[in-house]
């Protein structure tokens, strides 16, 4: 039962990465964040850790309803054309989805030699991990690189709940807070940078060299 | 500006090495050193050696003519500038320093036999030699580079004995002949309108170092001729320098290859935020695959 | 105590018979020269007359004009007493005292403000800064033959080999440099164009002049001295034993002579030369000195 799920997360993931558009790139985070919320559950049940539950919930309120919406605020309040910028092109972008996904399974094989859940899940986080880096890589829009952001801690703390009791707690709430926090300051800063320049297109920001 | 002068005498005797201060027992040091150490060397070293303390005498001079050049046209004669009339002396705080300074100079070269003890526990330490059996001077006031060969030195007498000297000196001074002093002018062979321009400026005290040395120093001289006529120059400008030698043909063409080579690296850095980003995420997805291997 | 009484015994004896010396030198130049000259006593003569006439001081002169003639006469009688006294130090303290007395007396040339001074302290130092290498070499060739820069390691009874013979005419040629004699600098003249150490001591009169000829007188002899001790060693004067001392006293004055003969015969013989060739005089006197220092290397 929950490989299913876990490989659900996966194709969510997925559909982050062949999304053209901002709202289906949210939409697509959301479903992913969801699925998280269900496998930290079943990690709850099965370990036996009150905690697991408690944070099961923190993810649904903060990442399912809250910070999507937050993300939605922002595009809307700077009338973001929907267009999201791509380097790459979302075909190409799957392929390398699927080649990191590839990349993690040797490397979880690598960690782990028997063929159980642990496998699986290492695969599935790891490769969520990259994915997030590559959004964060091949997206021109500065509200994608906080998803990507936001993809990544996802990827991290899902390894930490299905292969061990999760996280120590005071550490997953802190790291939560930290999201939080973030994702408000860096709203904030796609805001002002709209204001500035008129766009949030960050190949246009170049001033940082040599 | 007396005082400052008389510190800034201290400090230019002490750095040539001059008696009883304590550059003067730092160089007979070092000079001991290099004859001592010819003991121990094979032939060939002996005569590097030699050569070596030759050079160190040589810069002890050369040492000497900068700070008699030095102190010379900056504190003696006539004030050569308006700035040099105009000079007020230092403030308390720097008068201080130097006289603490100054006051050290004296004290090591005089105290020198009793802290050469712990300078060379210093040197010991560092060089991993014993030195616990080694004594380097002789009682309170005299030096013995090394014991049983008859070499000696002590400041404090020598102080005491060029004092004394001078005291007596002083005594037949006053005492024998005419003590009678007339403040003249400088004898300024029959020109009656002798003033600052006319005495020596730095330049011309380097005159002859710098021809002794011009296949080192290389001067060049840089003349401006401003004409009313063919016959008549108005003015003349005349400049002379020497050959930077050591920024010319070292540090000039370093700093430009660490400058070319800063440049070309400049390529990695063209602003672009996701390249930035490529960067970690590939590091990172190195050090991973490389993890293992390690 | 009593070797404090024989140090100054013969530092006494030392300080008297330094002017003679260079009496005896004028009186021979002069004598090569097919002339009658002065008499050999005539720098006591000069000393004495100095001592009264009235002395003339510049107005652009500070504490250092007066306070030079003390420093450098106590600096040469110093460098002489350190001959004697080997306690207190070795050859190169002697080397470093007279460095002491030059050092003021080139910084009183500036002192006056006059171009004469200027150009005397600067010429001085020129020369002093290539003689000390030189110089320097042979103390270390000295060094290697007899085992220490003690001037009583060579002050008795040794043997005369290649080394200090060459060593001696490299010692001879840094004493030619230091004592302003022809062809580095012409005691005799008031030249512009010749003087060194004239040119230093040009604003000097009186009781001042009269310390400075001294000191210079006192200098001289200490380079002689030594020069003497390596070339022609006897042993040292034993109080005790009066005929020994008697016959040592009379060697002494000897030797002496000899030097004194020899630096006459150099100077008349020769043209005084220009002051950049000097930087290779001195050059060659550094070769000589490698040369001596090869000689004891090798041990001859």
């Amino acid at each position: 039962m929950p490989e299913i799920i876990l490989f659900v997360t996966l194709v969510s993931t997925y559909l982050m990465v062949i999304a053209k558009r901002m709202s289906s790139l949210i939409l697509a985070f959301r479903c992913q964040s969801f699925f998280l919320f269900l496998i930290t559950l079943i990690a709850g049940f099965t370990e036996k850790h009150v905690d697991l539950y408690f944070v099961a919930f923190l993810i649904l309120a903060l990442k399912v309803f809250i910070i999507p919406h937050f993300l939605y605020l922002t595009a809307k309040r700077i009338n973001l054309d929907e267009n999201l910028g791509l380097f790459v092109n979302s075909q190409l972008s799957l392929i390398t989805a699927l080649v990191l996904t590839f990349f993690s399974w040797i490397f979880s094989r690598r960690i782990v030699l028997s063929q159980d859940y642990a496998l699986v899940a290492i695969t599935v986080s790891f490769s969520i991990v990259f994915i997030g880096a590559f959004l964060m890589i091949s997206r021109v829009k500065a509200l994608s690189q906080v998803i990507g952001l936001l993809v990544m801690e996802n990827g991290i703390f899902l390894l930490a709940s299905s292969i061990s009791g999760g996280m120590p707690f005071f550490v997953e709430i802190a790291v939560f807070f930290d999201v939080f926090v973030s994702v408000i300051v860096m709203g904030l800063f796609v805001y002002r940078i709209n204001k500035l320049f008129t766009h949030i297109d960050v190949s246009k920001l170049s001033q940082l060299k040599g | 500006m007396p005082q400052t002068a008389a510190y800034f005498l201290l400090g230019a005797m002490a750095i040539s090495a001059l008696p009883p201060l304590n550059g003067f027992v730092s160089e007979w040091l070092t000079l001991q050193a290099f004859f001592l150490g010819a003991f121990n060397t094979a032939g060939g070293d002996k005569l590097f050696l030699g050569i070596c303390a030759s050079l160190l005498a040589l810069t002890s001079g050369l040492a000497a003519a900068c700070f008699v050049k030095a102190f010379g046209l900056t504190f003696l004669a006539r004030p050569r500038s308006h700035y040099a009339e105009n000079a007020k002396e230092a403030s308390l705080s720097m008068k201080a320093g130097m006289l603490f300074l100054a006051i050290l100079t004296i004290v090591f070269g005089l105290a020198a036999s009793a802290i050469i003890g712990s300078l060379a526990k210093v040197a010991g330490a560092v060089t991993g030699i014993d030195i616990s059996a080694m004594k380097f001077s002789l009682n309170n006031i005299t030096i013995n580079p090394q014991a049983g060969n008859g070499t000696y030195l002590s400041v404090p007498l020598l102080a005491l004995a060029l004092i004394l000297i001078g005291l007596i000196a002083f005594a037949v001074y006053k005492l024998f002949g005419t003590n009678k002093t007339r403040i003249y002018k400088t004898w300024d062979c029959g020109y009656y309108k002798l003033d600052a321009r006319n005495e020596y400026t730095a330049t011309a005290f380097s005159k002859p170092f710098r021809i002794a040395f011009s296949f080192f120093l290389r001067p060049y001289r840089k003349t401006q001729k401003t004409r009313d006529s063919f016959y008549h120059v108005k003015s003349f400008a005349y400049e002379t320098h020497t050959t930077p030698v050591f920024i010319k043909h070292i540090y000039d063409p370093m700093l430009n290859i660490i400058f070319k080579l800063a440049k070309s690296m400049k390529r990695i850095q063209p602003g672009s935020i996701h390249l930035y980003l490529s960067y970690i995420f590939l590091t990172l997805l190195l050090l991973i695959v490389l993890m293992g291997r390690f | 105590m009593e070797k404090m009484f024989l140090i100054t015994f013969r530092l006494i004896l030392f300080i008297g018979i330094a002017p003679l010396l260079s009496g005896l030198i004028t009186r021979m130049k002069n004598n090569m020269r097919m002339r009658r000259g002065q008499s050999i006593f005539q720098p006591y003569y000069n000393l004495i007359k100095l001592f009264s006439k009235k002395e003339v001081i510049s107005q652009t002169a500070s504490w250092i004009f007066r306070v030079t003639p003390f420093v450098v006469i106590s600096s040469s009688i110093a460098a002489a007493m350190l001959i004697f006294a080997n306690h207190i130090g070795d050859f190169l303290a002697v080397i470093f005292i007279l460095a002491l007395g030059r050092f003021f007396l080139a910084l009183s040339a500036l002192d006056t403000g006059s171009s004469f001074g200027g150009m005397g302290s600067s010429r001085e130092m020129f020369i002093s800064s290539l003689a000390e290498p030189a110089l320097l070499l042979v103390v270390f060739s000295l060094f290697l033959q007899f085992g220490s820069t003690s001037i009583s390691a060579f002050g008795g009874m040794h043997a005369v080999t290649v080394s200090s013979v060459v060593a001696v005419i490299a010692l001879f040629l840094v004493t030619i440099a230091e004592t302003s004699r022809v062809p580095v600098d012409n005691q005799e003249t008031h030249l512009e164009l010749t003087m060194v150490h004239e040119a230093m001591v040009l604003e000097y009169s009186g009781k001042s002049l009269a310390m400075i000829e001294l000191a210079s007188y006192i200098k001289q002899m200490v380079f002689f001295l030594i020069i003497a001790q390596i070339a022609f060693p006897a042993a040292g004067p034993n109080f005790i034993n009066l005929m020994q001392t008697f016959l040592w006293f009379i060697w002494y004055l000897a030797r002496m002579v000899i030097i004194a003969v020899v630096v006459a015969l150099v100077e008349v013989s020769v043209a005084k030369m220009r002051l950049f060739r000097v930087a290779d005089f001195l050059a060659f006197a550094f070769v000589l000195g490698i040369v001596a220092t090869v000689c004891a290397i090798l041990g001859v």
